[in-house]
């Protein structure tokens, strides 16, 4: 009696046959799995938005840095700072200065040579 | 029993089963179904970056760049009942510079939800104003374009008007390739108008506008609007200009108007602000034409830089006119030069006869455009020489009845200090797109060759006995440099005839007169109490000349002197040591 029962339950429990499961099965797959990529898709396009909106905000930061930086060296802020600092300067006067000849031949020395000899001594005891 | 528990178990089966069904056929219709009647779509132009101004020196000293701003506005509906009005206003009126009863107005009115209160480039004025106790003032993201330099060459640079549009100097002169190309974005938004990234179409970058590098330097310009300024505030002038060239290619270096504006706030001053009077305003010269009749003279063998000429006793009756002189009797055409004589320049202007006068006129550019590369540039005023008086050529001879832009009167003077080659003047250096391709190129291109070489380098001559003692100009003189140039003092044309109080004092030369690197110009309008040429606008030259010779490290007169005799001796060595 007992067993007869045990086969019919097991015959009723038996709800879907086999292949019709196997499709439910693949299609919920099928469905997650495109639920999955779409999430992911979704995130990634979420995240490169992020950093879209975070190269511009960085980029209009370096602009405005940069703008700032250039503001700063205008000769006129930098005769304000140099006043504030208390510091006179001026441009050199020519004759301060020491005008070197580009066309000078390689052969024509600087240095006289018997500067040049006076060196080597130094070097050479 | 069991069997009513078994159909209960299908009931809710089936009745769970229908709402999955009805749940995953919605999900599937949402996902995959038709929407169109759902508007989702969107797009956007993408505002190109316009691209940046520059010095000679390139990217590190901008003059004009775009940068992400903020627009502020009120919209007087949206205030907070909690907050008090006055407050508000107060804090953007301090914020923002502005008078709190005017923002005070702004915030109660009733007809209007947009008052514009400004743009700024501050992100800490943002954000004191972006303050949870500040409702009704909203900030809206904005490119703004700044000019860093405020009023400093404002002129050269113009400006961007609220349309975006170039409208004045380089920024509507290369409008075209400053202003780049709008990209394109098209796709979805979700419910909340968030744009789906993954629905995107179509999407066409923005191309950035190509930088402009001018010949100008920022230092070079430093030096001449502070020299410039002081001299209109210590005569009490109402205006001026003045530019530096450099002889040999053309390039300006340099170029101020007075009055001038700030291109930041241009919408609040006068359109005549906007205008370059460097190349824009037309003047009468005055004496520094007679260097241009004299070199004519010399070019045709007409004169030597020694030939004598009667200039009379101070009043010379020409056609029926007087012509008045400070030069007495016999003067030297070096003289004539050295010391501004009015008689000996038109006596040397009727020797060359009307149509060689005028020849040498449009030769040198006078009364057509030369062609920088800047807008507004003017023809000057030149009548043919069919329609000429008898005493025309005696007062064009001084600068009288003919019109220059002041580019035009320093192109004459970098004529006679390059050999006579004239060089058209530019101040464009390179517009380079963002990619790193030359779109243009600004190059050194000669324009004319009025005059023999001999001939300029006797002008050369001529001019720097102008700055020594006994000339017109011993305030332009230069410690270490020898300095070439002419004084011009002309009276303002008004209806009927010309100011007697009225005077443009101008000075024109180069540096250093044996090897002329740099010319200078300088014109100041209606100054009060002295009104000379040489005493406003030799000592303004004189100024710039020093500080540029030595930030430009100029060779001093000396130096080249010792190294031109060197040349000399190493020539006529080499000659005697050949065979």
């Amino acid at each position: 009696m007992s067993r007869r029962n045990r086969r019919r339950r097991r015959a009723r429990a038996v709800l879907l046959p086999v292949p019709l499961t196997g499709i439910i099965v693949l299609s919920a797959t099928l469905a997650l799995t495109y639920l999955w990529m779409d999430h992911s898709c979704s995130a990634l396009g979420q995240q490169i938005k992020t950093l879209e909106q975070r190269a511009s905000a960085l980029r209009n930061e370096w602009v405005r840095e940069r703008n700032k930086w250039a503001a700063m060296r205008t000769p006129a802020n930098l005769e304000q700072a140099l006043l504030r600092q208390g510091l006179v300067m001026r441009m050199a006067h020519p004759g301060q200065v020491v005008h070197v000849s580009e066309t000078v031949s390689p052969q024509t020395p600087y240095v006289a040579r018997s500067q040049w000899a006076r060196v080597d001594t130094v070097r050479d005891p | 029993m069991q069997k009513w528990v078994t159909i209960r178990i299908w009931m809710a089966a089936v009745f769970l089963g229908s709402l999955l069904m009805m749940q995953a056929g919605w999900l599937a219709h949402l996902q995959l179904g038709d929407h169109s009647r759902i508007d989702r779509h969107w797009a956007a132009q993408l505002e190109a970056p316009r691209g940046g101004i520059y010095d000679r020196r390139g990217k590190d000293y901008p003059l004009a760049v775009s940068l992400p701003g903020e627009l502020i506005f009120i919209d007087p509906a949206t205030v907070s009942p909690e907050h008090d009005k006055v407050s508000i206003a107060c804090r953007v009126a301090e914020t923002l510079n502005l008078d709190t009863d005017q923002v005070l107005v702004a915030l109660n009115r009733k007809d209007t939800r947009y008052i514009e209160l400004g743009v700024t480039i501050d992100t800490e004025i943002a954000n004191r104003l972006r303050g949870s106790d500040v409702s009704g003032v909203h900030l809206v993201d904005r490119t703004v374009r700044h000019y860093p330099l405020g009023r400093k060459m404002s002129h050269v640079l113009g400006f961007v008007n609220a349309e975006n549009i170039g409208s004045a100097g380089v920024e509507q002169r290369f409008h075209s390739l400053l202003q780049g190309t709008a990209g394109f974005l098209e796709g979805k938004v979700d419910a909340r108008r968030h744009e789906i990234y993954r629905e995107r179409n179509r999407y066409v970058p923005p191309i950035p506008g190509a930088d402009v590098m001018l010949t100008l330097d920022l230092n070079v310009q430093y030096i001449l609007e502070q020299a410039l300024d002081d001299g209109i505030d210590a005569f009490s002038a109402t205006g001026g200009w003045a530019i530096v060239q450099r002889v040999r290619t053309g390039e300006i270096l340099a170029m101020a108007a007075r009055p001038d504006f700030d291109p930041n706030h241009y919408r609040f001053v006068s359109q005549d602000l906007w205008r370059n009077r460097a190349i824009a305003d037309v003047f009468e010269p005055g004496s520094t034409m007679k260097a241009l009749v004299v070199a004519a003279a010399l070019n045709e063998g007409l004169a030597t830089p020694e030939t004598m000429i009667e200039c009379g006793t101070g009043v010379w009756m020409y056609a029926g006119r007087p012509l008045r002189d400070h030069v007495r009797g016999k003067a030297s055409v070096t003289e004539i030069i050295q010391r501004s004589s009015n008689v000996g320049a038109a006596k040397l202007a009727l020797e060359l006869g009307n149509q060689r006068f005028e020849a040498y006129l449009r030769a040198f550019g006078f009364g057509s455009r030369l062609g920088i590369d800047l807008p507004g540039e003017e023809n000057g005023i030149l009548a043919p020489a069919r329609r000429w008086a008898t005493i025309s050529p005696t007062r064009l001879a001084i600068g009288q009845g003919i019109a220059a832009t002041g580019l035009q009167m320093l192109s004459l003077y970098s004529t006679l200090a390059n050999d006579g080659i004239m060089m058209r003047p530019y101040a464009i250096k390179q517009v380079r797109s963002p990619c790193g391709e030359i779109l243009h190129q600004g190059q050194p291109e000669m324009i004319g060759r009025p005059i023999r070489p001999e001939v300029a380098r006797q002008m050369r001559e001529m001019l720097s006995k102008v700055t020594e003692p006994g000339g017109t100009a011993t305030r332009a003189a230069i410690a270490h440099y020898r300095v070439a140039g002419k004084t011009g003092t002309a009276q303002i044309p008004i209806a009927g005839g010309y100011s007697q109080t009225e005077y443009w004092a101008s000075f024109v030369g180069f540096l250093p007169s044996e090897h002329p690197e740099i010319t200078i110009l300088v014109v100041i309008e209606r100054p009060q109490p002295q009104r000379t040429g040489g005493v406003v606008a030799a000592p303004v030259f004189a100024r710039i000349g020093e500080s540029v010779a030595h930030y430009l490290e100029l060779l001093p007169s000396a130096t080249i002197a010792r190294s031109l005799a060197d040349a000399n001796r190493e020539r006529l060595a080499g000659r005697e040591g050949r065979p």
